[in-house]
């Protein structure tokens, strides 16, 4: 199929960037949703494999067909780039409450043992309860906090 | 005891859960990811083989905390490199960094910590009491006299 320059930018540049993806009629809405999701598929028919382009977009699926294993392979590549940034996020945000999840467990693991030596977590941070006796031979001013952080 | 059973098995957890943060997940596998990753397995070996088993486990626990860290600083980075910096951007990325600042900051609490216990430790084999450490507050039935216990 040909594409044709145009005076939009953003349709230029993905003229240049994704030149198999463009070729697909496209409009500014599917890029939108291509960014974010979609996959080349492969039919059998026969002997031959056929490949597709398929993804959701306003709720309504869309299909392109693509034909033979090069062309798929091609949009299969610049789908990879064009979704990059998404995977990415997605990533980084399992990564995230992954690791707010082991914050929360290491803080639990050592919640019994700290309390064993006279510690607390007091949100995340360690402290140590200060005792009467401790207070009472602090200066006035110390008093004021009941507790010192580690 | 379970507290240190606990503690044991979250080390555990946390060492194991950690090598594969998710499925999805996309590791860069250079020769500088694996060194680290290889610094951080010795890091662990050598924290578990310690004497104390408070100080073992909560190296351990860290090792596994810094292991998070650096799957979280490698996603993040790639995050920060991959698209231009813009507003959007800066809002996608804020929560990872804000968790990256959260770790680095628990690892450095549980760090001073082990560091701590380590020389309360050594200063009672050794017949010495520190005066003020925060070790220090280990129950008087144990034997340890301390300042804040009014000696």
């Amino acid at each position: 199929m040909m594409t044709t320059s145009t005076n939009d930018p953003d349709q230029n540049d993905r003229l240049e960037r994704f030149p198999a993806l463009a070729s697909l009629r496209l409009d500014p809405g599917h890029w939108e949703a291509l960014a974010q999701q979609g996959f080349v598929a492969g039919e059998q028919r026969g002997q031959r494999t056929y490949f597709k382009l398929r993804f959701r977009s306003e709720g309504r699926q869309v299909v392109r067909y693509l034909g033979d294993a090069d062309r798929a392979e091609a949009v299969k590549a610049e789908l990879k780039r064009l979704q990059q940034k998404t995977k990415t996020l997605r990533v980084l945000k399992a990564r995230t409450k992954f690791a707010n999840q082991k914050l929360r467990e290491a803080k639990l693991a050592l919640e019994p043992v700290l309390e064993a030596r006279g510690f607390q977590f007091h949100g995340y941070a360690i402290r140590r309860p200060r005792t009467r006796r401790r207070m009472a031979s602090l200066p006035v001013d110390s008093q004021f906090y009941e507790e010192e952080i580690l | 005891m379970t507290t240190s059973h606990q503690v044991t098995q979250a080390a555990s957890a946390a060492s194991q859960d950690s090598a594969r943060p998710d499925e999805a997940a996309t590791v860069p596998s250079s020769s500088f990811h694996d060194a680290r990753l290889g610094r951080l397995n010795d890091y662990q070996l050598r924290s578990l083989a310690q004497e104390d088993a408070l100080e073992a486990n909560v190296a351990a626990l860290n090792g596994g905390l810094m292991r998070v860290g650096l799957f979280l600083e490698e996603s993040l980075l790639q995050a920060i490199e991959g698209s231009p910096p813009d507003l959007q951007r800066v809002d996608e990325i804020r929560p990872a960094i804000e968790t990256q600042l959260r770790l680095t900051r628990q690892i450095d609490r549980f760090a001073q910590f082990k560091i701590r216990a380590q020389q309360e430790r050594q200063a009672i084999s050794s017949g010495e009491v520190r005066s003020r450490s925060p070790v220090t507050a280990l129950p008087e039935a144990e034997g340890v006299r301390s300042e804040d216990s009014g000696v």
